[in-house]
């Protein structure tokens, strides 16, 4: 398993404010380890499908639904190791199906 | 306010809240001692205290949906007036699905006074709606069109597409039952999100046509004028202007879907470059934004309320 580089964390970090057009909000603002939905940055479910379009098309991993999503956008970091463990693979169908 | 471009500016005011937001909740210390004018109205000319209404406590959940409306209805004005006061300027009102009553206020349609009698009559005879024949409403985030159609018949029940929100962004309403399993269906076909709202009205759909007598009769005596600038409201930007067309639209509304995405489409195409979102809440813009990346969208929030 390949590990998560600080570039990478940065660059995801970047993806949400570009994504989000959070404009007040400074990369060093964001906590890497904080959680991004209700407290913290308090983003919500119409921020999460931003973030999923933005993944999909900067770094070819798809989140299949909601399940994998609160897994995923629990912070930066968990993120970061989603693009690291997914790029380049095919993902399980939206239905369950393996 | 700045405004960055010489484009036309819509002014947008949101639907129900999602939540009661500090201003007006527990920390506030009552809703008329609140040191705006329109809460003091709202007691002096409408008979209506903010103060007790928002804090009973026992009724609390059962009048939460009313209370989200007349707050939202009020924010929404408070954000406006502000906004006016500071020399801001507009082309265009738009709203979204509830907001239409705050909307007629801001365009003159209505008076403050009225607006909040109407807000707060409709929003009673939704209640008594919700408590003889329980409904809801969903909303479904990452799903396009044709799976929320596919959705609505698969839930072999009373359900309905009541707000399309963008491309990928929807609100169902239907029976309780219907609700329970789009929700279930949603996430199960890959939905980012589904859930419930805090709605218990089947709002924006056929469900409703049981109200719209009882609705029509209750609007009939209310004074209403000609809007000083086009309204234009959540279906598909038809701009509204005549009284009658208003009244008739403030019955027909409840049972008909929101198409906020063909009133934002709408609105673009008659060169609006900077969409304002009027009260507390951030919900139309983070929509606008999905719907044109490239056009500015933000919120004037409820600011110096204390």
């Amino acid at each position: 398993m390949s590990r998560v580089t600080e570039e990478l964390m940065m660059d995801v970090k970047k993806l949400i404010i570009e994504r989000l057009k959070l404009e007040e909000i400074a990369v060093a603002d964001i906590d890497t380890d904080a959680p991004l939905f209700g407290e913290g940055l308090g983003l919500d479910s119409i921020d999460a499908l931003e973030l999923v379009i933005g993944l999909e098309k900067e770094y070819g991993v798809s989140i299949p639904d909601a399940e994998v999503g609160r897994e995923v956008f629990q912070s930066v970091r968990t993120i970061a190791q989603y693009i690291v463990d997914n790029q380049g693979k095919e993902v399980a169908a939206a239905d369950g199906s393996p | 306010m700045a405004h960055r471009n010489a484009g036309r500016v819509a002014l947008c005011f949101p639907g129900q809240l999602s939540k009661l937001p500090d201003e007006i909740g527990e920390r506030s210390g009552g809703g008329y001692q609140l040191p705006h004018l329109f809460f003091e109205r709202t007691w002096e000319k409408a008979g209506f205290d903010c103060s007790s209404f928002f804090f009973q406590h026992e009724e609390e959940d059962r009048y939460l949906n009313l209370k989200l409306q007349v707050a939202s209805y009020l924010l929404s004005m408070v954000s406006f007036d502000q906004y006016q006061r500071k020399g801001g300027r507009w082309d265009f009102i738009t709203e979204h699905s509830m907001g239409i009553y705050a909307a007629l206020a801001a365009a003159g349609a209505v008076s403050f006074e009225d607006g909040l009698a109407i807000t707060k009559g409709i929003g009673l005879i939704l209640e008594k709606v919700g408590e003889e024949n329980p409904g809801g409403m969903a909303a479904v985030i990452g799903l396009e069109s044709e799976e929320m159609k596919r959705i609505c018949s698969d839930a072999a029940g009373d359900l309905s597409v009541a707000n399309v929100n963008g491309s990928r962004q929807f609100v169902l309403s239907g029976d309780a039952t219907s609700i329970d399993r789009s929700i279930e269906l949603s996430l199960k076909r890959g939905a980012i999100s589904a859930q419930r709202l805090t709605f218990n009205t089947p709002l924006h759909s056929p469900l409703m046509e049981s109200i719209t007598g009882e609705v029509r009769t209750f609007i009939t005596d209310f004074a209403i004028q000609s809007p000083h600038i086009p309204v234009v409201s959540h279906w598909s930007g038809k701009p509204l202007s005549d009284p009658d067309e208003i009244k008739e639209f403030l019955v027909e509304e409840l049972c008909r879907p929101v198409d906020w995405e063909g009133c934002v489409q709408y609105l673009l195409s008659q060169g609006v470059t900077c969409f304002i979102e009027m009260g507390p809440q951030n919900t139309l813009t983070k929509l606008i934004r999905w719907i044109d990346r490239d056009v500015q969208a933000l919120l004037y929030g409820v600011r110096n309320l204390r």
